[in-house]
């Protein structure tokens, strides 16, 4: 589903990714996890298309069309999704608002009927349950006044509304408690299956518990450096990057 | 040829007995002049050349006019009034004249609105517009003790219409409570010069949320004055000029008592070429302990040619009390237009999803739901105006 080959990029100007290949199947889960600085959220970034990320080589294909060639909404509309490690507040803009648009937005660029809102309402309201938010929240400004959890679950919630093909999340476990954790795993749990691929970008083992990935990849200095199964992540968890790298060289 | 020049033939074709009445305001205009950008209040909007010939009279006098539910609509077609009782038409002069600016519609206004709400009569639509011609009106409204009252002053100034004042007299007995929620729009010719002036007796309160749009040049004076303890007053605001509009709003509050409030939110949103000017006066009088007074000015500019000032002005002379004011302006936040295209909304609807919410905030303080809607409706009319090619 999703093939990335010898991915190079650059933030600014300054090299970030230096020849990374990924190559993720439908149906699997995938985990990346590194140190500090090992470019995990600039793959995040670089496939969707944030602005001053440029992919200078290589590249980067979803279901055999290529991303970097679209702009950032039309790689949504094609099923790309990315949880963002520090979801942006929107105040003025209410979240029910914002999903609606959103969601309309990638049916009309598909070429499907867009939803009213009443209908969108009950669409967004059978999710709500999953991510424990309550319906008050949809009338809140996007993000604003969250808490860090809040904002986490509101992150799956447009997960879970848009229903995309290739879910990345970064760093979504960051910063929750383990109520919340177990909530926001539950909600990646129930996106999983045969017509859809997700990618964890994780510095912990502890999301890993919850949600069981088929492979798991060290990226570090801009590539990946080690993949395996799911004891990898509980190898570094024990030995730490400085431990799997040694072992690796 | 001065200002005054141009209307003498405005003040000449009033009615002999109206002129009479208005004739010390016309020799005071003549012999002061109508303030210059010297003077301080005047200092970003010059009128100077703003009035390219003499105006003509008020053009005629039928147009179908909107109206909302719940709220009793009464309007002015040029000068010509729809749906007015006879007790409500303002034929008597100006009392008193506090600001010479306003000296133009003392002199020249010679119809308007006197309402004093109460019993079922509590809920109006004052919907005013300027086609054709120079147009002057003056409402006078008074809440009396402990009755609320809502008005939702919606005026609309289009291509052909000249120089046009307007004033709305603002009386708030004790306890009383008037939310107005005003729409102002303009694309005329000639410049819209509009103010509003209000008391506040003890315990009084006045909730005003206004929009003002358009390509054309219009002023907004806002004079509160806060007589008694317990008076209190929120002014919201956007302004949005495109095209080449000039917006001016120079917002004034007297604490000329203690243990009175006052709220000042205003946001502007500069496009294409147009100039925002937002000038937020709070004067605590000496006497005036306990006052609280918050003021916070925002602005969007959202085209490299639009202009926005935002001049916060306090003038404190009592010790015990809290006076706040912030200012920022800034453009659209790049990581939140990224995070709406990552969810698959495009760049151009990402930003009027922005804009709009960023407006749409201040104007939410509208008490009255039909009102509220109306005055998203122009916002959103507004943007789709602007042109935003070169954004």
């Amino acid at each position: 589903m999703l093939e990335i080959k010898n991915l190079h990029a650059s933030i600014h100007g300054t090299p970030i990714l230096e020849g990374l290949d990924l190559s993720i199947q439908a149906g699997e889960v995938h985990a990346i996890m590194g140190p500090n600085g090992a470019g995990k959220s600039t793959l995040g970034h670089v496939l969707a298309g944030r602005e001053g990320y440029e992919a200078t080589e290589g590249s980067a294909k979803l279901d055999g069309r290529d991303l970097l060639e679209m702009d950032t909404a039309e790689r949504a509309a094609a099923g790309l999704f990315l949880g963002f490690q520090y979801p942006v507040e929107i105040p003025g803009v209410s979240n029910i608002q914002f999903l609606r648009a959103a969601y309309n937005a990638q049916r009309k660029a598909r070429g499907e009927e867009e939803l009213d809102a009443m209908a969108f309402l009950k669409h967004v309201r059978q999710h709500l349950d999953t991510v424990g938010m309550d319906k008050d929240m949809l009338h809140r400004g996007v993000n604003e006044g969250f808490s860090g959890g809040e904002k986490k679950r509101n992150e799956i919630l447009q997960m879970l509304v848009l229903g995309p093909r290739m879910i990345i999340l970064d760093e979504t476990d960051s910063g929750l408690d383990i109520d919340a954790l177990k909530t926001v795993a539950q909600g990646i749990n129930t996106m999983r299956g045969p017509e859809r691929a997700i990618l964890l970008i994780t510095h912990y083992q502890r999301l890993l518990d919850y949600v069981e990935p088929d492979r798991v990849h060290v990226l570090a200095e801009g590539r990946i450096s080690k993949s395996g199964g799911p004891d990898l992540a509980r190898e570094l968890e024990a030995h730490g990057y400085a431990g799997i790298e040694n072992s690796a060289a | 040829m001065s200002l005054t020049d141009q209307l003498q033939p405005l003040f000449e074709r009033l009615p002999e007995d109206k002129r009479a009445a208005r004739r010390a305001f016309w020799d005071q205009l003549v012999a002061e002049g109508f303030p210059g950008t010297k003077h301080e209040r005047w200092r970003f909007t010059d009128l100077a050349g703003a009035v390219a010939e003499p105006p003509t009279s008020p053009g005629p006098a039928q147009l179908e006019l909107p109206s909302f539910e719940g709220l009793r609509r009464v309007g002015f077609v040029n000068e010509s009034s729809q749906s007015l009782d006879d007790r409500e038409r303002l034929e008597a002069p100006a009392t008193s004249v506090s600001d010479p600016s306003d000296l133009v519609n003392a002199a020249l206004a010679a119809s308007g609105l006197q309402w004093r709400p109460d019993g079922d009569d509590t809920a109006l639509h004052l919907c005013t517009r300027s086609t054709e011609g120079s147009v002057h009106l003056r409402h006078r409204i008074h809440v009396p003790n402990g009755v609320s009252a809502i008005l939702y002053w919606d005026n609309l100034a289009t291509e052909d219409a000249d120089v046009g004042t307007q004033t709305l007299e603002i009386q708030l007995d004790e306890n009383a409570r008037l939310d107005v929620a005003r729409n102002h729009r303009s694309t005329a010719a000639g410049p819209q010069l509009l103010r509003s002036e209000a008391r506040l007796a003890e315990g009084a309160t006045l909730n005003m949320t206004g929009f003002d749009a358009g390509s054309g040049l219009s002023r907004h004076n806002l004079q509160i004055t806060l007589d008694a303890p317990g008076a209190r007053v929120t002014l919201n605001g956007v302004y949005a000029p495109y095209g080449k509009g000039h917006i001016d709003t120079f917002a004034s509050v007297d604490h000329a008592s203690g243990e009175t409030v006052s709220r000042m939110y205003f946001r502007g949103l500069g496009m294409e070429k147009g100039t925002g000017l937002l000038t937020g006066r709070v004067h605590v009088h000496r006497d005036a302990q306990r006052a609280d007074s918050d003021q916070q000015l925002a602005g969007l500019l959202l085209s490299p040619k639009a202009r926005i000032n935002a001049k916060p002005e306090l003038e404190i002379y009592a010790d015990d009390v809290v006076c706040a004011h912030g200012n920022a302006i800034g453009q659209i936040d790049e990581d939140a237009l990224h995070y709406l295209q990552t969810r698959g909304i495009d760049r151009a609807t990402a930003r009027a999803l922005l804009i709009g919410g960023f407006a749409a905030e201040t104007l939410a303080f509208a008490a009255n739901e039909a009102a509220h809607a109306d005055l998203l409706k122009a916002l959103d009319s507004a943007l789709q105006h602007a042109d935003w090619s070169e954004t």
